[in-house]
């Protein structure tokens, strides 16, 4: 009786599954972060560098950031930049991925402190979670270029563990709960004006404004503050639940994609493919085979 | 002993997301939980908080050696789409609130910076001084209120 709930526990957390899941995050995340990064770009050099616009977050140089990364020039900026699209390259394709995680998380500190007065916001933050959680969690043993090298093919599978996919789920439930509830007691977001003025102000574009042209009655307004904070509370739920979950996804999928239309903030897209770790490994698997031999 | 080290570490997560979801609902901080690991967490459950009911954005312009006053076009240094452009132009106002002094300190390292840039651009400023733009929002655009009509401009410091 008493090792029953540990042993559920045990299962819940920490018990050997497909890797196919928690891999097709890794490409999911590594992908994204590949496509943010390259169309920063133009702004490497103006807001990454010592020569540019930033200044380091911490005022004191701490003993343990070497001099030469303070404020780093931009040639040597460059050579961090390359080095973390690489990483992330090799992330995607999953070959190296311990290694070019930690390049990736090193390039990010520099980054940050040349860059964290000027943006450094939820999602940034999110993407270190889970290349910190990516860092353990086995995810280059399937689809992935180490497979292709170590056993002849991309698809071979190694069991993990499914921790890294539960403390993932985990985070997406506590950010979606937490800004659902924050919004419940937010005097900003206690009325419809937080929408109509989202839609006006720096965040909206010409297909926000396009519907504010319809001049659309303040109740309305208020309805869809109140349906976005409840769908906020309520998606996670829908995630866990297999048989709610596919409209679960479909609501999150059509959520962050009116963010982006309607916002310019497309950050967050990347929690659809994310959406995966939802799923039990076993049934993602049997998923892929059904499909595999169906290709075959 | 790895089923241990996976429990401490997970117990500690929890614990550390429990924190952050309290302070997130009641603003209550739980003891023995640093500080910085806990803004860390709460931020990972905080994107949009509130909202702007007027528009804003930094002014900056630059001293000739002729002693005319021109425009330094910031759109041009910020090749991100708008609102994030704008949003990093706040130089951490919302984001990092803190004392006037340090964030007066900010602005002006920022003006140092923006004279640089725009030495090594070419533009022989001699000063740069930033002020802080506000007006209407409007459905026509993000801008189009920001006229000598509308526009309240502070000024916010002048370097050298």
């Amino acid at each position: 009786m008493t090792r029953a709930p540990a042993a559920r526990w045990d299962r819940f957390w920490f018990r050997l599954c497909p890797p196919q899941c928690i891999a097709l995050v890794r490409i999911a995340v590594g992908a994204w972060l590949l496509l943010i990064w390259t169309l920063r770009a133009p702004a490497i050099a103006l807001h990454f560098s010592g020569a540019g616009l930033s200044i380091p977050a911490l005022t004191v140089r701490p003993l343990w950031f070497p001099a030469f990364l303070w404020a780093p020039s931009i040639p040597l900026t460059f050579v961090f930049y390359g080095f973390l699209l690489f990483a992330l390259l090799c992330i995607t394709v999953g070959v190296a991925m311990r290694t070019s995680i930690f390049i990736t998380l090193f390039c990010t500190v520099i980054f940050w402190n040349t860059s964290l007065w000027l943006f450094w916001t939820s999602y940034e933050r999110i993407f270190v979670f889970l290349l910190a959680v990516l860092l353990l969690s086995g995810a280059d043993r399937t689809f992935s270029l180490r497979q292709r090298i170590r056993k002849g093919r991309w698809g071979c599978a190694e069991p993990v563990s499914i921790f890294a996919q539960r403390l993932i789920a985990f985070q997406i439930t506590a950010t979606y709960v937490g800004v659902g509830w924050q919004k419940m007691v937010l005097p900003a977001w206690q009325g419809g004006e937080v929408m109509s003025y989202s839609f006006a102000n720096r965040w909206g574009t010409l297909a926000s404004r396009w519907i504010l042209a319809w001049d659309i009655p303040m109740p309305w307004w208020d309805a869809l503050t109140l349906g976005v904070v409840y769908f906020e509370l309520l998606l996670p739920i829908l995630l866990w639940i297999p048989r709610c979950r596919k409209w679960g996804i479909l609501g999150g999928a059509v959520f962050h994609i009116a963010i982006a239309v309607l916002m310019q903030i497309w950050w967050f897209l990347f929690l659809i493919p994310a959406y995966l770790v939802f799923f039990e490994p076993e049934s993602v698997e049997r998923w892929y085979m059904r499909r595999r031999t169906s290709w075959s | 002993m790895k089923r241990v080290i996976q429990n401490v570490g997970l117990f500690l997560y929890l614990l550390l997301t429990a924190a952050a979801f309290l302070y997130t609902m009641v603003r209550v901080r739980m003891p023995l939980i640093p500080w910085r690991a806990l803004v860390y967490s709460y931020v990972m459950m905080a994107p949009y908080q509130g909202y702007e009911e007027v528009n804003a954005d930094l002014y900056a312009e630059g001293l000739l050696p002729t002693g005319v006053w021109e425009l330094i076009d910031l759109d041009t240094l910020y090749p991100f789409v708008r609102g994030e452009a704008n949003f990093r132009r706040e130089l951490g106002r919302n984001t990092y609130p803190t004392s006037d002094a340090e964030q007066a300190t900010r602005d002006r390292a920022f003006a140092m910076r923006l004279l640089a840039v725009r030495h090594a651009a070419g533009r022989p400023y001699v000063a740069v001084r930033l002020s802080h733009d506000v007006w209407p929002v409007s459905l026509e655009s993000f801008a189009a209120l920001r006229t000598d009509l509308f526009l309240q401009r502070s000024p916010m410091l002048q370097i050298p």
